[in-house]
């Protein structure tokens, strides 16, 4: 199966320490991969670094088939590729909706004149945009706040929103940060079902950073272990489970 | 009940210039073009989040624009009212060029800088421009026919007014809308989902500097005269309290805004000294209490109402 | 050797904008956002000081250092009532304050003490001295050397400093600054304090050279922007040095180009780095957490 991502000697340092070091690997197409590691270990930056959201001081990243670091931020989505934030970065003020369609404006819009012409063609955008939205809501069972300022949301709510969000860009390659924060037991083992879901029944590729062990060791293919910007790890759940190093890894970190 | 409410205002908007005197009708005309820079500057800061403290620079170029193409080319006004728009829109752009590497408030410094200059030229340039003197300005006419008195140039007025706001309002509703209100509250997530940033954010300054520079077309004509003590920083930061007096969120409060800065000089005739200071706490007292203006009064009246019965 | 008097007299106007420039990022630093009014506060000090000066007749100098507390004063009062309040709304809503306290200290200022220009009794000897057979202004070296020991104080202040130290931890992550115990809500009072002692020093300095109304800051604080983001808005030392840097090089450009354009240049300067090179001169780029 061809590579959806295939990262090459990623590094990237802020201030002289090192956050990313010579990080190299590959995330099969259609599968689940996750990023782990401890605290600090560097995962938010590499998923900073491969959604442009900071540019790496060196390495080679190809997704779906282009060179990632040679796109601009704003046209990921339209090659396929999209994230989620792990502290959330909803439009605070917008409605749940409103949220959600945004996730597909960027690829439906009818362009400025046309929306400044009021032309039918941006009429019909913005009715599309809508539509999939509320599909979208409506099939994570989220119908209800449609309306609703996602400010005043609960923390679980939003993520689903970020999440519909994301979805509705009908990516190919998905990056979540810590989509299980925040959450209990119950929800957690809900999201790992929908993690399954769009892998199985979408063919999306995923790539998941998440402390929560459960889920990533139930939701992933392959886990990718990374401690101090270094890869230290890679495999199936049962390896990574029976693996020492990252036990010491994570051992290290229980004791400070 | 939108529809009802649209017509209404435009009914009373129509009926108004026949109850009050010529001195009302100038006033009204100041009210519709200041109207026009509040809809410019609503779009700038309350839909897209960028401030500009120098848009009486676009309204300058504006002015001169049409006033210059008018008196030593002989353009008929009503085609000045598009070059004006159009070389206030790119300098609209120009300002804005920055956007392609910074973001925050940069620009603002940057708007602030540009009018200070463009003032700086236009009294320099007096060969076009009459410098400190001025120049004087024809009245606005259209396919010929000069319109004499307020009376007839506020009606003409209006129209521009409305084909304006059809296009803001057109715009504000559309995914390009969404996508500028998201910039507003999210830069990175929506650039996350395909904004791009710096040309979205060139479009909304050369828009706000086109309709701007085009009610400044306007302004020159319905005074008679211009002169750069017209379009000093005072009356930027002028522009922006009738924004924020009016709300910022909606067009409702562009309309308010506009009617705020045309009629406040008249009540505040008694403390000339006291009106910049007025408009100073102005700005800070709404901004402490009613951060989105006049135009939210009766959603937060609803809202107590509401609390009430509850 | 006539480069010499023309370097010293650009050093010291750059001074001034630096002191301006240093106040804009210390508030920027700690509260995100540029205060507009930065300038009208050093000109509403400025005529503070010179009523003082009319009043009790002490020294200028005493005046001067006098100027550093009462400025502070003035600072720490405004963040406290007109900025604290909305500071947890969007950045915006704060810069809108700070343009309407521009406004008002502007507008104040003219109401209170009338529009036209006083006169500020000179500080430095105004006869010029021979260094090196060039004629030197006594009152460019003055300039200079003060604010030297204004930006040795700050350097001491933020680097050895607790207090200073924290502030600037307050800055960069104020979730680990109220881990240290220290209220991040203070450290902004703190800065607007700083800020404004800083500005109507600067205002002091270039009183005796210009002359003390409404309207002596504008064109300043535009310098100070332009210079501070030439040298990097994020950091201190880096806008100091471009507020420096723009100050000489203006006066270059006024002595040997043309002096009308003088005043567009920093303009053009602010539009051409932020194109070229956004960060400043001295700076790495810097980009916000997510």
């Amino acid at each position: 199966m061809p590579d959806a991502l295939a990262v090459q000697g990623l590094s990237m340092s802020f201030s002289g320490l090192k956050a990313v070091d010579d990080l190299s690997f590959r995330v099969a197409q259609g599968s689940v991969c996750g990023l782990i590691g401890p605290n600090g270990a560097g995962k938010s930056t590499i998923l900073n670094c491969l959604t442009r959201i900071t540019t790496p001081d060196a390495g080679h990243v190809e997704a779906l088939g282009f060179d990632l670091l040679a796109e601009p931020i704003h046209r990921l989505p339209e090659r396929g590729v999209m994230r989620t934030f792990q502290n959330l970065e909803l439009f605070t003020d917008l409605s749940a909706v409103d949220n959600v369609a945004m996730g597909c404006a960027a690829r439906l819009r009818a362009g400025w004149t046309a929306e400044l012409l009021g032309l039918p063609a941006s009429r019909r955008a913005t009715r599309a945009a809508y539509a999939t939205a509320d599909a979208a809501l409506a099939e994570l069972g989220l119908s209800e706040i449609r309306d609703r300022r996602v400010a005043d949301l609960p923390f679980g709510t939003q993520k689903q929103v970020e999440l519909a969000r994301a979805l509705v860009a009908e990516p190919r390659l998905l990056m979540m940060d810590e989509p299980a924060a925040g959450m209990n037991h119950t929800e957690s083992t809900e999201l790992g079902r929908v993690i399954r879901r769009l892998g199985a029944e979408h063919g999306i590729t995923i790539l998941l950073v998440e402390h929560d062990m459960g889920l990533v060791m139930s939701a992933c293919d392959r886990i990718i272990v990374v401690v101090q910007g270094r890869l230290i790890a890679e495999g199936t759940p049962q390896e990574i489970r029976a693996n020492h190093k990252v036990i010491e890894a994570y051992l290290g970190e229980g004791e400070a | 009940m939108r529809t009802i409410a649209c017509l209404a205002a435009g009914g009373v908007a129509i009926a108004l210039p026949f109850f009050v005197g010529p001195y009302g009708h100038y006033l009204l005309c100041m009210a519709v073009i200041y109207a026009m820079v509040a809809l410019s500057l609503g779009l700038l800061l309350g839909v897209a989040g960028q401030i500009s403290i120098g848009h009486a620079g676009f309204w300058a170029i504006g002015a001169y624009t049409s006033a210059i193409l008018v008196t030593k080319v002989g353009v008929p006004f009503i085609l000045t009212l598009l070059v004006s728009g159009l070389f206030a829109g790119v300098a609209g752009l120009l300002v804005a060029l920055p956007a392609l590497r910074v973001q925050g408030h940069y620009l603002a410094i940057a708007t602030l800088g540009f009018s200070l200059v463009i003032v700086h030229v236009l009294y320099e340039w007096d060969g076009l421009t009459g410098g400190r003197q001025g120049m004087f300005v024809p009245r606005p006419s259209i396919f010929g026919y000069e319109l004499m008195s307020d009376f007839s140039a506020y009606f003409l007025l209006l129209a521009i007014l409305a084909v304006t706001l059809l296009l803001v309002v057109n715009l504000r509703r559309s995914l390009g809308g969404l996508s500028l209100n998201a910039m507003r509250l999210s830069d990175i997530a929506a650039q996350v989902c395909g904004v791009n940033r710096a040309t979205t954010t060139m479009f909304v300054f050369a828009l706000s500097a086109a309709i701007t520079g085009v009610s400044g077309a306007f302004y020159g004509a319905v005074l008679g005269q211009l002169s750069t003590d017209s379009f000093t920083l005072v009356v930027s930061l002028g522009f922006l309290t009738m924004v924020i007096v009016g709300g910022l969120h909606s067009v409702v409060g562009a309309l308010l805004g506009g009617l705020f800065l045309a009629y406040s000089p008249e009540f505040l005739r008694a403390f000339e000294e006291w009106q910049m200071f007025i408009y100073g706490a102005l700005l800070v007292g709404f901004m402490h209490l009613l951060p989105d203006g006049l135009a939210s009064l009766p959603r937060r009246a609803l809202r107590l109402v509401r609390r009430r019965d509850a | 050797m006539n480069w010499l008097p023309l370097l010293l007299s650009g050093l010291a106007v750059g001074s001034i904008y630096a002191l301006i420039g240093l106040s804009l990022v210390i508030i920027n630093k700690a509260t995100h956002v540029v205060n507009f009014a930065q300038g009208e506060i050093g000109m509403f000090g400025t005529f503070i000081a010179l009523s003082v000066l009319s009043a009790t007749g002490l020294p200028v100098f005493v005046v001067l250092v006098l100027s550093f507390p009462i400025g502070f004063l003035i600072g720490a009062l405004l963040e406290i009532v007109f900025i604290k309040p909305v500071a947890s709304g969007p950045p915006l809503n704060v810069l809108i304050v700070t343009l309407g306290l521009f406004f008002m200290f502007n507008s104040l200022a003219g109401i209170i003490w009338g529009f036209d220009p006083y006169r500020f009794p000179a500080l430095f000897p105004t006869a010029p001295i021979a260094v090196g057979g060039a004629a030197v202004s006594p009152t460019s070296l003055g300039i200079i050397v003060i604010t030297l020991l204004v930006m040795a104080a700050l350097y001491v202040f933020f680097e050895h400093t607790r207090y200073g130290t924290a502030m600037r931890a307050a800055s960069m992550n104020p979730f680990a600054a109220r881990l240290m115990g220290i209220r991040v809500g203070v450290v902004a009072t703190v800065s607007w304090g700083l800020a404004a002692g800083l500005s109507v020093m600067s205002g002091i300095l270039i009183a005796p050279l210009t002359f003390v109304d409404q309207q002596m800051m504008l064109a300043i604080i535009l310098k100070g922007f332009a210079g501070a983001i030439l040298g990097g808005f994020a950091s201190l030392p880096g806008a100091a040095i471009g507020c420096l840097l723009l100050g000489v090089m203006e006066a270059f450009v006024g002595a040997y180009v043309d002096n009308t354009i003088k005043d567009s240049f920093a303009f053009v300067l602010i539009i051409v780095v932020l194109m070229v090179r956004p960060q400043g001169l001295f700076t790495k780029a810097l980009k916000r957490k997510v």
